[in-house]
């Protein structure tokens, strides 16, 4: 990844990541992971959330929000019990980050529409791993922070995002 | 910057440069003391002597050429798997593992405390050293033996029933008159719950003002038990129990505090102690963020020390309910937030535990940023950063302002090195 700002703004997750973790985790298990792993799970999540928005501006966003939310749970939990390299997840934001763009661009209105029930999904993805409503709408902030940023890589200064 | 940074780096070494520079031996003795009595009281000695009796087991047993990688060892309450990378803990045999085939490490001495031997012998140099201030921190150093005690609690339960049959009850039931009693119990009991989040480090610190705390708590519960209706003792009892399990506790919580957390479901409070628990859970996760940025060493310990105490109250919530029996009770909902309060609590467990092994000699630290700088020569930058933030984020061994120094190519000095001159 080339985008400092990108990067900067994952990094951001992982921090707020690191102390919930255990959260994302299967149950019954308690993984000491190290933070190569909060930064793969943390990369994952910024692509589904780029996925799910490209998938709501190109298609109806009929139960987009639950299926954010399933991309999502499907997506981390083959991440743990094995040992990833954050490469593959980092290779799939950059992407879709232009798609992202182009999408705002083209109509930033449905973008904007669509970029919140994506966010509801991150939120009701986390809601469903049992992390405590506060902590998990600020993650879901972090993540798509990280999102528009990289949406907006290639034109600073432009992004899908607004203010909760 | 540079300068606060490098100072704060060990706890001794500020005390020696800046804050006690020119000081007399009490005073560094007790410095010493009262960062070691932190560090019993964060983990509580039972489980901080274990930690550091199963730790350096686990350390002579790779020393002597043991691989961890792709093992599975045998842990008191379930098995431990390595990985590259990586571990995690499970409650069973994990699938593929037949039982001959975890490892139990030999532990030269189950009995041994070494973490209680360090304050005691610091209690020990103190008492040689025959000065007031001396005798002063022996008293507050024993007592946080006493307050790590597993019957301490109880005892302090014991007074507080006691406490509560003394309260007289309101007079009036008018909504007025209830709404002012209200206000009364619920200072008294933010009052208590303040008081709660300090004291530990009053234990260390200052042994009146532990017992002022005390004495609010006392007053809180007899305040709170006397509301009238259900709806009223409710919140009032929830911000009793966030306060009550936020003080000091052994790692296996008390019967006490069991009942009472069994009490409130009963009465129909799941939502109060949900509340709670989530509450507690968010300071715990704020202040192990703010430690995480604190401009030194010593500020990152009094602070991580502070979200130990809100941590294990969840822990001591949720543990409970996540085994109750009751329809009201999510027991999902409570085993994720059981689970991440103790991997948290363990966590800074494990942090004060490889602080108080090191004993302030700055050996770790120098380990640790000679295993970056070995990562940065075999593979990245990006590499070794991350193995930085590692050690930052995840264990919790230092706050984000030490990343330049994990990171720096060269060693700085500690205790364990010769110092080298500074700008």
């Amino acid at each position: 990844v080339t985008d400092p700002a990108l990067e900067e703004r994952v990094e951001r997750v992982c921090e707020a990541l690191t102390l919930d973790i255990t959260y994302l985790a299967p149950a019954d298990e308690r993984h000491f992971d190290p933070f190569a792993h909060v930064e793969v799970v943390a990369w994952a999540l910024v692509g589904c959330y780029l996925k799910a928005f490209l998938e709501g501006v190109t298609q109806p966003a009929r139960d987009l929000g639950d299926r954010t939310a399933t991309l999502i749970a499907e997506r981390v939990k083959a991440l743990f019990g094995h040992e990833h390299e954050n490469k593959d997840a980092i290779a799939e934001v950059e992407t879709l980050v232009t798609p992202a763009l182009e999408a705002v661009l083209i109509d930033e209105a449905r973008a904007r529409e669509v970029d919140d029930v994506v966010y509801q999904g991150v939120v009701a993805y986390l809601a469903s791993r049992h992390l405590p409503d506060v902590a998990a709408r600020e993650l879901a902030v972090l993540v798509r922070d990280a999102a528009a940023v990289g949406a907006a890589q290639t034109d600073p200064g432009t992004s899908c995002n607004h203010e909760q | 910057v540079e300068t606060t940074i490098l100072v704060g780096k060990m706890p001794w070494r500020r005390h020696g440069r800046t804050k006690v520079a020119g000081a007399d031996e009490v005073e560094k003795v007790v410095a010493t003391g009262e960062f070691v009595a932190m560090c019993l009281l964060a983990g509580s000695p039972a489980v901080l002597d274990r930690v550091l009796v199963h730790d350096e087991a686990y350390r002579e047993a790779v020393a002597g050429g043991l691989d961890p990688v792709g093992k599975t060892f045998r842990a008191s309450n379930g098995y431990i798997q390595i990985g590259a990378e990586s571990g995690r803990w499970m409650p069973e045999l994990p699938e593929g593992v037949r039982p001959e085939d975890a490892i139990v490490l030999p532990v030269k001495d189950r009995e041994a405390t070494p973490g209680e031997d360090a304050l005691r012998a610091v209690i020990d140099r103190l008492r040689g050293l025959a000065d007031p201030r001396a005798e002063a921190a022996v008293q507050r150093f024993e007592q946080s033996f006493e307050a790590c005690g597993f019957a301490y609690n109880a005892l302090t339960f014991l007074e507080a029933r006691v406490e509560l049959k003394r309260q007289p009850r309101p007079r009036s039931t008018t909504p007025d008159a209830c709404e002012r009693y209200s206000m009364i119990v619920l200072t008294a009991l933010r009052m208590g719950a303040a008081n709660t989040l300090e004291l530990r480090g009053l234990l260390a610190a200052d042994a009146v003002m532990t017992s002022e705390a005390l004495l609010a708590h006392r007053l809180a519960l007899g305040l709170a038990s006397k509301l009238p209706t259900p709806i009223q003792r409710g919140p009032a009892l929830g911000r009793f129990v966030s306060a009550l399990l936020g003080m000091p506790t052994p790692w296996d919580y008390p019967s006490d505090a069991i009942a009472l957390s069994d009490h409130l479901v009963s009465e129909g409070h799941v939502d109060v102690l949900q509340a709670v628990a989530e509450d507690l859970d968010r300071t715990g996760r704020d202040l192990v963020q703010q430690a995480l940025g604190a401009p030194d060493m010593i500020e990152f310990h009094r602070q991580l020390f502070s979200a130990m105490v809100p941590i294990r109250a969840v822990l001591g919530i949720a543990s409970r309910l996540r085994y109750l029996n009751d329809a009201s009770v999510d027991r999902d909902y409570w085993a994720a937030l059981a689970g991440n309060a103790e991997e948290r609590a363990v966590r800074i467990g494990w942090s004060f535990a490889a602080a108080l092994r090191d004993g302030g000699t700055g050996m770790q630290f120098e380990l640790h940023r000679r295993h970056v700088e070995s990562i940065r020569a075999s593979s990245s930058d990006k590499a070794a950063r991350r193995e930085a933030r590692n050690y930052i984020e995840a264990h919790l061994h230092y706050p984000r302002a030490m990343l330049p120094l994990l990171l720096s190519a060269t060693a700085e000095p500690t205790g364990a090195h010769a110092p080298r001159p500074r700008p």
